[in-house]
């Protein structure tokens, strides 16, 4: 596999893993906790 | 109009969009809904008119209460992973800052960025290991972007904050004013030696989708590059250098157009 395949498939998968840390966070209600955590500063 | 030719429109055009993101990422009237999203800047969630979250300051909130910071790590992350550094380049208020204060006919200090891993340490200590240890936010405590940005315009506002101000508040203000200080002889100092959220990001800099490539051939190494470069690197060396912040101002100034900006394709 040469470098440029190597580093789009890294790539793909850096993003994909973002979207899922992004969902897992949505899912245990992180959104809320980072909301609440702003608005009282 | 070719590709290279609309990113170079584009770079002549980045203090406007570092303008716009600035008033953006502080447009007040939508922070009860947005202040739930982490901005993709050093931008302080204390400041009266902030709409965004921080991405430190919330990862160092979740870190102190032991928990994982799922939600903030991912935005950073896709953040990262698609333009890399350029959000300090493009989108970052207090980057902008540096760069307005480095324009003051002061003499200047030119610093080599031997030591820039010093930002990893700042994130492993300030936003991690002493946050976790203490639960206080250690780094917001002392940032000179929460300090302008939310300490002192609070500081006026309040006569109640005005009350509480103590030996603390008088250290942090030290800190920026040596910082501004610093800003006004060297290149964005704090981007190259402190800002833990240019550290998360570094290393994601040679595998982002947007990357910069430099034609060697072309090159004549004439070190325009690194006159211009906000970070003082030369781009010919590293076009994917952890101190990149993507700003394109060397595609600029080059005289053979021997740098363009590529995505990683299969």
């Amino acid at each position: 596999m040469n470098e440029k395949k190597l580093l789009f498939l890294v790539n793909r998968a850096l993003i994909v893993l973002a979207v899922a840390l992004i969902l897992a966070g949505l899912f245990f209600d992180q959104w809320r906790t980072v909301l609440r955590n702003a608005i009282l500063l | 109009m070719n590709n290279q030719s609309i990113w170079k429109w584009l770079g002549r055009r980045r203090g406007i969009v570092q303008i716009i993101s600035a008033l953006t990422l502080n447009s007040y009237f939508t922070q009860h809904v947005t202040k739930g999203i982490p901005c993709p800047a050093l931008n302080c969630y204390a400041c009266p008119a902030a709409a965004f979250a921080c991405p430190i300051g919330t990862i160092q909130h979740f870190v102190g209460r032991k928990k994982f910071p799922l939600y903030a790590l991912g935005v950073v992350g896709l953040v990262g992973a698609l333009i890399g550094r350029a959000s300090c380049g493009w989108f970052c208020p207090f980057g902008w800052l540096q760069e307005l204060v480095y324009r003051l006919p002061v003499p200047k200090l030119r610093l080599p960025n031997r030591f820039n891993w010093t930002r990893y340490v700042v994130l492993a200590v300030l936003v991690v290991a002493v946050p976790y240890v203490t639960r206080e936010p250690w780094f917001c405590k002392l940032c000179p972007a929460g300090t302008l940005e939310a300490g002192i315009p609070l500081a006026l506002l309040s006569a109640d904050i005005r009350a509480m101000v103590g030996a603390m508040y008088w250290i942090k203000i030290g800190i920026m004013g040596a910082l501004l200080a610093w800003m006004s002889v060297t290149k964005r100092p704090f981007c190259r030696w402190i800002c833990p959220l240019g550290a998360l990001w570094s290393p994601l800099n040679p595998i982002s989708s947007f990357r910069l490539q430099v034609d060697q051939d072309s090159c004549i190494q004439c070190d325009r590059c690194q006159q211009v470069c906000p970070t003082d690197i030369r781009v010919y060396e590293n076009p994917a250098s952890a101190a990149c912040i993507r700003c394109l101002e060397c595609m600029r100034v080059c005289p053979t157009d021997c740098i363009s900006v590529v995505s990683p394709g299969p």
